[in-house]
């Protein structure tokens, strides 16, 4: 595990459950941890968003192929808004479309953010806790 | 005035294994742009996580990854096994460590069967599927299914493995290198094989980081990843086995990767195999009851090098019956961004060639 | 008269039957299976059905060999309507049939293709043995054998009839503007 406590002075942020919970600075700490040669977290495994009613959160994965350690910075997300790390990762395009797909966040700096998974005239966010399909004809229920 | 040509490739087609959809444009015979249209097979498999219980998920995560349902199933396995803090027993490690290299053998073979044939070789085609026949019946001998295992469980293995189906296994183990050496008779040295596939799709080694590629397309672009080493789980850890690698960056070098992993797999397998035979008495499971399991809550990503890469099963627990959260992610899922750039400035025939080359396959990506 | 075409219909299922050419419609699972029947061990060319078509222009039979989901459901109707007649299609696993373990709650899996084409065989399991395909080849042509030249637009008359009556995803929910087996969109 990579110490985490400089990060947190140098950036103003907290850590929580071997997390680091940062905010609207995401962009600019993904970019030091990836070019700063003390980390060196070349690799954005995946971002995974989960629903917690209230808010999201998302969860960015981070990896250093030249150290094995690894990382994850989450950031809570509250108005569907959040910003785009491709800038840094450019393997976090399909991550971002496809949670603006199925949970509704929109990013801040994706130019061509879509619908990833889902057709393009579906309505709705199907993962969702609160998601309710109200198509009758795509619901398939007999009842 | 000169116009581009746009030619869309799928959803049906049939070298793209599955229902991925490209939407090339071309000048000429060259290849302008590629922009990969997914999510023809998005079966919502993250959704059912939340209405079904850890029980009734199980047999699902095999559906991930349809050619490594051990790995997809050890995943889920494990995550909620360090969830539980469970400490599964050795023989249950050595046994399911000895399912999921088999696994990676049967995926190979089938890549290398497909590939040659997406480069229109089809014989290939015929051997590969003789062997990877092989394996099928050992699991279905196995776990009664040829596809979709269900085989491990929550703390072990559903049941134990007999001492004659391990002999079966040392058998086709010590057949399957002279039959790569056949393969690579016909493949490695082909000159049109060659020409097709050397200097064709080159992944630079910074554009593997950028786009978040692992598993043999990685090792292919000169990095020596491998999570069996890097973060060892089950019984990697004691095993002696070493990282296939290639400094190729091309469609060849990530064949030779394959071929190399296809022989490590074989010689782990070896081991494994005599460990369980000289240690019969062990168990083979924790035989908890997980019909109406209450994971603790928290969260968990467990990681697994699967065959096409990198393959993270995350579970989050609330602590009732049912997961809150699981996402996977798998190795296919980047390995698809990756294939405008490799396919730019390169002729219109080298597309399926390269893309074949990467071992994608559907269901991984939409899930 | 009937002795005739009765003899006509011996020659015509007897061609028919033992040359179904199927369209490479592989979505999941199922087409792995579908390949294994193709290659050796199981050997699909012994019920002269070995010739894939990468183009549904020159197949008589779609096995659908995996799941369909809302996304891919306008492009499997497109895919069968090309095909010439006679066109048969063989429902391969159970996802194609009914939904398999996606019919309870998933959001975007269609339940069994029989709500958009109609399906001549339906062949069950998760995924089926390459055995059970050859099985359902076999009573497919068990039952082309049989037919006489009118049932096939009756099949399908009545196919459409009952989707109208279940409220099925039509040519209108798929949103393509063709027609239907036959059948405008302002019938």
């Amino acid at each position: 595990m990579i110490d985490m406590t400089a990060l947190t002075e140098k950036f103003n942020v907290t850590c929580e459950d071997g997390k680091l919970v940062c905010a609207d600075n995401i962009v600019e700490v993904l970019d030091f941890v990836k070019n700063n040669s003390q980390y060196s977290l070349d690799m954005l495994l995946s971002i995974t968003a989960v629903d917690l009613n209230d808010k999201i959160e998302l969860i960015y994965d981070l990896y250093s192929t030249l150290t094995d350690k690894n990382l994850k910075i989450s950031v809570y997300v509250r108005d569907n808004l959040s910003q785009s790390v491709v800038s840094v990762y450019k393997s976090a395009y399909f991550d971002e479309c496809e949670i603006y797909d199925l949970f509704g966040v929109s990013f801040e700096g994706n130019k061509n953010l879509k619908r990833l998974l889902m057709p393009e005239s579906w309505s709705g966010h199907p993962m969702l806790k609160s998601y309710k399909q109200n198509d009758e004809r795509l619901c398939w229920n007999e009842n | 005035m000169k116009t581009n040509m746009k030619i869309n490739i799928g959803p049906q087609h049939p070298s793209t294994h599955g229902v991925l959809r490209l939407i090339t444009e071309l000048d000429g015979e060259k290849i302008v742009s590629v922009e990969p249209v997914v999510g023809y097979l998005h079966r919502g498999i993250e959704k059912m996580a939340e209405n079904r219980t850890y029980l009734q998920y199980l047999p699902i995560v095999d559906r991930v990854d349809y050619l490594g349902g051990f790995f997809t199933s050890y995943a889920f396995c494990d995550a909620v096994e360090n969830l539980m803090s469970l400490d599964v027993p050795k023989r249950a490690k050595y046994i399911r460590t000895l399912c999921m290299e088999l696994n990676r053998i049967a995926s190979h073979l089938l890549w290398l069967g497909t590939f040659m044939l997406d480069l229109g070789a089809s014989s290939p085609l015929f051997y590969c599927f003789r062997d990877r026949e092989k394996i099928l019946s050992l699991f279905e001998e196995l776990t009664g299914q040829r596809m979709m295992y269900n085989y491990f469980v929550f703390g072990g293995v559903r049941h134990d493995i007999s001492s004659d189906w391990l002999d079966k296994v040392y058998n086709f183990v010590l057949e399957l290198p002279k039959a790569i050496k056949d393969y690579e008779k016909i493949i490695t040295l082909n000159p049109i094989f060659a020409e097709r596939t050397i200097e064709k799709g080159i992944l630079t080694k910074q554009n593997a980081l950028q786009y978040s590629i692992t598993g043999p397309n990685l090792r292919a672009s000169g990095i020596e990843l491998d999570f069996r080493k890097a973060m060892p789980y089950s019984a990697y850890g004691d095993i002696d086995f070493v990282i296939s690698q290639s400094n190729r960056c091309d469609s060849y070098g990530r064949y030779l990767v394959r071929i190399q992993e296809m022989k490590v797999s074989s010689d782990i397998i070896k081991q494994l195999v005599n460990y369980l035979k000289s240690n019969t008495n062990e168990d083979y499971s924790l035989k908890i009851n997980s019909v109406n399991l209450k994971v603790p809550e928290g969260e968990y990503t467990s990681y697994v090098e699967s065959s096409r890469g990198l393959l993270s099963c995350y579970v989050k627990s609330d602590g009732s019956g049912k997961p809150y959260r699981v996402k996977w992610r798998t190795g296919s899922y980047y390995a698809v961004q990756a294939i405008p750039i490799l396919v730019q400035n390169h002729n219109y025939n080298d597309l399926i060639a390269i893309f074949g080359s990467l071992d994608v396959i559907m269901p991984e990506v939409d899930r | 008269m009937n002795v005739i075409v009765s003899a006509i219909d011996y020659f015509i299922n007897w061609g028919r039957s033992n040359s179904l050419w199927p369209l490479t419609f592989a979505t999941s699972c199922c087409g792995i299976e579908m390949m294994q029947t193709s290659a050796s061990n199981f050997d699909i060319a012994r019920f002269g059905s070995e010739v894939f078509r990468a183009t549904p222009r020159q197949a008589d039979l779609l096995i659908c060999a995996g799941t369909i989901t809302h996304k891919m459901a306008p492009a499997l109707l497109k895919l069968y309507m090309q095909i010439a007649e006679p066109k048969y299609v063989i429902a391969m696993g159970a996802c194609a049939c009914g939904g398999g373990m996606f019919a309870d709650d998933s959001y975007s899996v269609v339940r069994g293709i029989d709500k958009i084409i109609p399906v001549d065989i339906y062949l069950p399991m998760c995924p089926p043995k390459p055995e059970a395909l050859l099985d359902a080849i076999i009573k497919l042509q068990k039952g082309i054998r049989k037919e006489t030249l009118l049932d096939r637009e009756k099949f399908v008359e009545a196919h459409i009839s009952k989707l109208k009556e279940e409220k099925g995803l039509l040519v209108e929910d798929l949103g393509l503007n063709v027609t239907y087996m036959g059948v405008s969109k302002d019938d």
